[in-house]
């Protein structure tokens, strides 16, 4: 294979997850997945152990595959992680004086539930005594009466290097009216500390309200060690063995960015593992021709669910890390402790539990062999015969099942006097009804009947508890696609390359003298685009470029998308939008809503820059009608979770089930690095896409 | 409904049904967030939506003000009162403010009713409520202190029909505008309620295309019997018997201090109870209780301790009896009575006393989640004010209501967790403590500070959360004028099983200030700096004049505490002093909590502080050592027909008697405690004074209570066991 061709040939999507590194390597021969376990020590490693496997199963060297790799795109869970459990960089605050306890104040904690045993006041980001209040002011005008005390941030910066700090959010009021007291501390503090890292929360997230600016800032630092350290040992290990394409990290909001760009915000990475599998599956629908798809992707520490309704994904917008206010926005998904590493206990009133703790990747479930001695939800599966030990990530690693089975008489079956294989299949069972709650709670409980959706169940471990999670939904199917356990790292190449660039400009739109002003910001979007789209090996003539604006009556909080041609706007544009606005307006409210004698007014003006990135060709056959079911491979003792008993039952070969093939449950489909459980009277098919599809 | 329906329905499609319902009223909540332009509403949350069947049964409540449940209803039965069902069109609309004829908690918050349709027929009400920035007459925002009877507060609409095919009728919008003080923004608030209330009728009908009436029906009557047989489970876990509490609303705003009265009585008869409350005559300002704030208050209580997990419909209310007594009481009041604060003083002590008197009864339960639900009282002394003066930037009349000034009292402290800092009222569930930038925007100055409130949190095992201070310069307009509110100024919120009560709050207004001087240096006026003359003010005015540089500043209160605070994790204590939160000296009085030079817990000083000062409670060293392991929550127990201290299994004299005769009791003032532990709270001039009753195991010395009252009263109540004794007075 030379240089030239395999340059055209492959791109690599790959997912961090924190157990499993999944990647997908597609080529015009179709898609190849490997897997690997996450190297937390170092990033690379995991990845290279990847691209290892995968340049084996294509009879490739590695250095080829590299060599030949013209995309190379990443997500993680290292963000989500470091926010999600407070753990990351020491991070200290510079605050204007008088505002110190904005982040106990927390915009007030008290959440939308009645139960008042919930509102608990929210976990300390930043210790306090990192906390310090410096003299300086700015106001809603953007003047500053109260000139910076240059002193005081010398003598804080200071006392708070030697307590360790190593982030510093500087976080005053109104910074974004006037950001030159945000500026002046940095330049003082990096003469005090010029080690340090330094976030401002001007440049951060440049928007009215402080807590959520403040936040934003905040878990930036906090996950800036970490996404610094994966973003630098992820370009310097493909740099040194010879890659030259785009490499690009992905966002949680879709689209992928530089890695200057991530490091600088590494807030965008948040969530970006479960957006790749959200453009994944919405990619898959489409091509099956479903609407209405329930999606669950189980890792080794989480359960995350979404649901698309028209295959339009949600975005939540603004989200909060628990109670915690930021101004992030993400592709929407409600994530779970319930992963193959949720370790299995007994509470306080001796009734066994399952999660949200997780043994993650290290030490791991029991069965790994790497110190772990609390169950998890793996070492269930292995107990159950549902895995085979000796075949684990095809053979790459062998799996302790003695050790399982002992942890799990020893923390569950012993003292509730059960069976080890009974206590197993009651891990099972509050595995199954964990994901089930979370499932309801983006169907049921806002408003959509789950009994309407496909169950798309993507994710290694998912294949084993799929069916039994959509019999306790009421979903009438399951998918469970063709590279499943590598569905996230499918996604990332699968979605399109989005920017969106977001500017406040408050223009009442009938102000014709504004025009040259708005003008102005939009050509400055696109130039930025532009750069931005050239950091990421594209042009020009890649991008489809469109422009919406939010507006609203003068006087509201909130605004509504108004259309806007794809060109200069002008002052007739103005004009006829400003008396538009309420027939707009009324069309989103209903008649009688639109707001008198207020003017209309564009608060926003956004400018998104698309590139279609060309699919990844997947594998397709026409099911064969009546096809034969295939020979088991072989067979296995398993303990039926739903039955409680002891049965032989068949292996099948993910290779022998051509599209059109049934087998009937209870039955085991070994597809290598996933394993799918058919139970008891259930049918599996293999579509056109090579999917499991599975009637309830 | 007969229990056959439920039992031919799939439970899951009940719950699909009820979470789609609940949903709609989510959507008219949103609808109503994006589009309002009040920070009332955008901000603080201070709204509520509900959609309820042609019977005027509540389907759904997406109540951020938990209060507005019984106004929903109450609005809905106004219309029908005095309309016709087949007079009603699509696109109507009814204003309710009045709480004694369309069920309103006050004329401030403004609800909106209006029919829903599908194919010509009636199949549903919609309601949407909010605190409009303004109702017309003496109140400014809907407070008025200086008014003496409703007619002169504001403009009460009572269930009039104001809007016609989804529009203000031009009469009506002309007439309103001339009668408020912010014409543009009350107007298009009223508007941004029938966008709200049309996006849940286009819902209902889209639902009702795909099931029909006959369906929707069954359903709704399938969903609120769940909810009605999850509710009478919940009561059944209370021990029957009645157990009681007083109270008193404080000062009436005009004249010489007073206090007046509430109590309550709550029977526990099997799977249902019966609350009743009676209160001193009704009074000539507006601090009266009227039906919607009292039940509305008591639902406050209600959702948040004890049916928090059930979906709220008309189910909820079926095993509920409230008996409000004899007519013209605060708690009952009668036309022409003022009642613009009806919610905020009658309401918040209905709710209060509420919380103790269920607390009583949760202590006693053997059922542990009922058991666990003991909760200390929150502040919510809401020290706020209302003004309405010229912004200096617009030109423009406004209306000030800081609401991040008043707003963020402590709540109370849990069994399984301390109290929320920030949590407001208890009522108003998910609010928001608008941000500094947002204040700034909206309000007339500028936000000097905003911190944690020191030492003002109940003690106890588990302390009540802390309140906020803050303060507002007043720079944007030269001169307003409105009303100054705190309704707990004098009388302290109660900590449980033995939990200690927090410091109050209070408002000053400093004038003749030396802010713009500052700011001309160049100094940014902080409270070490800031100087003026302090204006000697009651605890709530109508008569609140602010100038331009005058600086209003709060300090918030706590919540009350649960459990003894000498059960306190000491480590916990430590890290709150080093915070800055409590003061060591506070840390040491009241939970026998010594620090060492490196700012943690001194073990072994504890230990001793400890023991002194239960030595110093009876005034001898205890015979007994409290059960480390005991149930500190729930101190009291009865066993064998008799009372016993649960910590050490004292004796504390027969179960038909009152427990408190069998304690050691230390009796105090309330204000010279409250001194020595930097705590908040205004003394009572001539009247008796507040005092604190500690009362203390014999045995042991934990404290099994902490009662507040007034010096002379006789003892508190104790519960009595399985005894069913309510007031006889019917309500009329």
């Amino acid at each position: 294979m030379t240089q030239q061709t395999t340059s055209a040939g492959f791109s690599i999507g790959v997912d961090i997850g924190g157990t499993h590194t999944d990647m997908i390597v597609a080529s015009a021969s179709g898609l190849t997945r490997s897997k690997a376990f996450t190297t937390h020590d170092d990033y690379s490693v995991g990845v290279f152990d990847a691209i290892a496997v995968a340049a084996d199963t294509l009879g490739i060297t590695t250095d080829e595959l590299v060599g030949g790799c013209h995309a190379f795109i990443n997500s993680s869970t290292i963000v989500t992680n470091a926010v999600t459990e407070m753990r990351g960089a020491k991070v200290g605050v510079l605050i204007t004086r008088g505002f110190k306890d904005t982040f106990r104040i927390a915009r007030g904690a008290r959440k939308a539930d009645y139960d008042d045993h919930v509102q608990t006041t929210p976990p300390e980001v930043v210790a306090r005594d990192c906390i310090e209040e410096i003299t300086e002011r700015v106001l809603v005008d953007g003047s500053s009466p109260v000139a910076l005390v240059e002193d005081e941030v010398r003598a804080a910066v200071r006392r708070l290097r030697d307590k360790g700090v190593e982030a510093y959010a500087i976080c005053y009021l109104w910074s974004f009216n006037d950001p030159s007291h945000e500026q002046r501390t940095r330049t003082i503090l990096l003469e005090e500390h010029p080690e340090a890292v330094v976030m401002l929360s001007c440049e951060v997230h440049p928007v009215i309200r402080e807590t959520e600016r403040f936040f934003t800032t905040v878990f930036n630092c906090l996950s800036h060690r970490g996404a610094t350290r994966f973003v630098d040992q992820i370009t310097a290990e493909l740099t040194r063995r010879g890659f030259t394409g785009a490499l690009s990290f992905f966002q949680g909001i879709g689209g992928s960015a530089s890695g200057d760009a991530v490091k600088a915000k590494p807030m965008t990475m948040l969530a970006s593992g479960p957006a790749g599998g959200v453009m994944g599956a919405a990619a898959l629908a489409a091509q099956m021709g479903l609407k209405d798809i329930l999606i669950g992707d189980m890792g080794g520490t989480s359960f995350d669910t979404a649901l698309l309704h028209n295959l339009e994904p949600a975005i939540a917008k603004r989200v909060a890390i628990g109670q915690l206010q930021t101004g992030v926005d993400i592709i929407d998904v409600v994530s779970v402790g319930a992963g193959g590493g949720s370790l299995a206990w007994i509470d306080s009133r001796g009734v066994p539990q399952v999660g949200p703790h997780s043994a993650g990747s290290m030490p791991g479930p029991v069965c790994y062999g790497r110190g772990g001695t609390i169950p998890a939800v793996t070492d269930a599966s292995i107990v159950l015969g549902l895995i085979d030990p000796g075949n684990y990530l095809k053979g790459r690693h062998q799996l302790d099942r003695a050790a399982a089975a002992a942890a799990i008489e020893e923390v569950i079956a012993k003292p509730l006097g059960w069976s080890v294989e009974t206590a197993a299949a009651g891990i099972f069972d509050l595995a199954v009804i964990n994901m089930a709650n979370a499932l309801r709670t983006v169907s049921i409980e806002r408003g959509y009947d789950p009994r309407a959706f496909s169950f798309f169940a993507y994710g290694g471990g998912l294949g084993l508890f799929a069916v039994e999670v959509a019999r306790r939904l009421g979903c009438p199917n399951v998918v469970i696609p063709d590279n499943s356990s590598a569905f996230s790292a499918q996604g990332v190449l699968m979605a399109d390359y989005v920017r969106q660039y977001n500017r406040t400009i408050n223009w009442m739109m009938s102000d014709e003298s504004q025009v040259p002003r708005i003008n102005a910001v939009l050509d400055e979007m696109r130039a930025q685009a532009l750069a931005d789209a050239a950091n990421d090996g594209l042009t020009q003539s890649d991008l489809e470029f469109s422009i919406s604006g939010d507006g609203c009556f003068a006087g509201q909080v909130w605004e509504i998308t108004v259309p806007l041609p794809n060109r200069p706007v002008t002052a007739e544009d103005g004009a006829s939008l400003s008396s538009d606005f309420p027939s707009i307006y009324e069309r989103a409210y209903g008649p009688g809503t639109a707001w008198r004698d207020s003017p209309a007014m564009l608060v926003n003006i956004s400018v998104r820059a698309v590139y279609r990135r060309p699919k990844p060709t997947s594998r397709q056959q026409d099911p064969v009608a009546g096809a034969p079911t295939p020979a088991a491979v072989s067979s296995r003792e398993v303990f039926l979770p739903e039955a409680r008993r002891l049965a032989t039952i068949p292996i099948y070969a993910e290779a022998d089930l051509i599209p059109g093939t049934k087998v009937t449950g209870p039955c085991i489909i070994d597809v290598g690095d996933t394993t799918i459980y058919v139970p008891t009277s259930s049918v599996c098919e293999r579509d056109r896409f090579f999917n499991f599809s599975v009637s309830i | 409904m007969s229990a056959g329906t439920e039992a031919t329905l799939d439970i899951i499609d009940i719950e699909v049904h009820s979470k789609s319902i609940r949903n709609m009223a989510n959507e008219m909540a949103i609808t109503l967030m994006r589009t309002s332009g009040s920070p009332v509403v955008t901000e603080a949350l201070d709204f509520s939506t509900c959609i309820l069947d042609r019977n005027v049964e509540q389907l759904a409540f997406a109540g951020f003000v938990t209060f507005h449940i019984s106004t929903a209803i109450g609005g809905v039965k106004a219309v029908l009162r005095g309309h016709a069902m087949e007079d009603l069109r699509p696109g109507d609309g009814f204003l309710c403010n009045d709480p004694h004829t369309s069920g309103a908690i006050h004329q401030g918050d403004l609800g909106v009713v209006m029919p829903f349709f599908h194919n010509g027929e009636i199949v549903a009400f919609g309601y949407v409520n909010e605190h409009v920035l303004d109702a017309g007459g003496s109140a400014v925002s809907g407070f008025a202190p200086a008014a003496h009877d409703k007619y002169s507060e504001t403009l009460n609409f009572n269930a009039v029909r104001v809007i016609r095919n989804y529009q203000i009728e031009p009469e009506w919008e002309s007439f309103i505008g001339n009668n408020v003080r912010l014409e543009r923004i009350v107007l298009n608030d009223i508007r941004s309620m029938i966008a709200a209330n049309s996006a849940g009728e286009r819902r209902i009908q889209s639902m009702l295309d795909d099931i029909g009436f006959e369906r929707f029906t069954e359903l709704n009557e399938a969903a609120k019997d769940l909810s009605e047989k999850a509710m009478r489970n919940r009561i059944s876990g209370l021990p029957d018997g009645t157990y009681e509490s007083e109270d008193w609303v404080e000062y009436d705003g005009r004249g010489p201090l007073e206090f007046f009265n509430v109590r309550c009585r709550l029977v526990v008869d099997g799977d249902q109870m019966t609350i009743q409350y009676r209160g001193d005559k009704q009074t000539d300002s507006f601090i009266n209780g009227a039906w919607p704030a009292v039940v509305g208050q008591s639902w406050s209580t209600l959702l948040s301790q004890l049916c928090y997990d059930i979906p709220v419909n008309q189910g909820l209310w079926r095993p509920i009896v409230f008996d409000l007594g004899p007519k013209g009481s605060i708690v009952n009041s009668l036309p022409p009575s003022p009642v613009t604060q009806s919610h905020m003083e009658t309401g918040m002590r209905i709710n209060k006393i509420l919380i103790e008197v269920l607390s009583q009864a949760c202590a006693l339960s053997t059922d542990p989640v009922v058991a666990s639900r003991v909760a200390g009282a929150p502040c919510q002394n809401l020290a706020f004010f209302t003004s309405f003066g010229v912004d200096l930037r617009t030109g423009w009349p406004t209306v000030a209501f800081p609401v991040s000034l008043g707003q963020p009292c402590g709540g109370g402290a849990q069994t399984v967790t301390d109290g929320l800092d920030t949590y407001a009222a208890q009522c108003m569930c998910g609010c928001n403590t608008p941000d500094v930038e947002m204040e700034e925007t909206s309000q007339p100055g500028y936000i000097l500070w905003r911190r944690i409130s020191r030492d003002q949190a109940g003690a106890g095992t588990h302390r009540g959360g802390m309140g906020v201070s803050g303060a507002l310069a007043i720079v944007h307009s030269e001169f307003m004028t409105g009303g100054g509110y705190n309704n707990a100024a004098y009388i302290p919120a109660r900590g449980a099983s033995g939990g200690y009560p927090s410091g109050a709050g209070e408002w000053t207004l400093l004038t003749d200030t030396n802010v713009f001087e500052l700011l001309e240096q160049g100094i940014w006026p902080t409270e070490d700096v800031l100087k003026g003359r302090k204006v000697p003010q009651p605890a709530k005015t109508g008569d609140l004049i602010l100038r331009r540089g005058d600086v209003f500043s709060v300090i918030n209160g706590g919540g009350g505490g649960v459990g003894d605070p000498l059960f306190r994790d000491p480590d916990s204590v430590a890290k709150d002093i080093r915070d800055g939160y409590v003061s060591a000296d506070v840390g040491e009085l009241l939970y026998g909590v010594v620090l060492d030079a490196n700012q943690a817990t001194d073990v072994a000083a504890t230990l001793a502080a400890r023991t002194r000062i239960r030595q110093e409670r009876l005034g001898a060293a205890p015979a007994r050592t409290p059960d480390p392991a005991g149930p500190v929550f729930a101190p009291l127990a009865v066993a064998e027909g008799n009372w016993k201290c649960a910590m050490c299994q004292h004796d504390l004299g027969p179960q038909v008697g009152n427990w408190r005769t069998a304690v050691v009791t230390r009796e105090s003032k309330v204000t010279e405690r409250f001194e020595e532990i930097h705590a908040q709270i205004r003394p009572t001039g001539d009247l008796a004074p507040v005092v604190m009753r500690e009362n203390f195991c014999p045995g042991c010395a934990t404290a099994l209570s902490v009662d507040i009252t007034l010096a002379g009263r006789d003892l508190c109540a104790a519960p009595r066991l399985g005894i069913l004794d309510p007031y006889l007075d019917a309500s009329e």
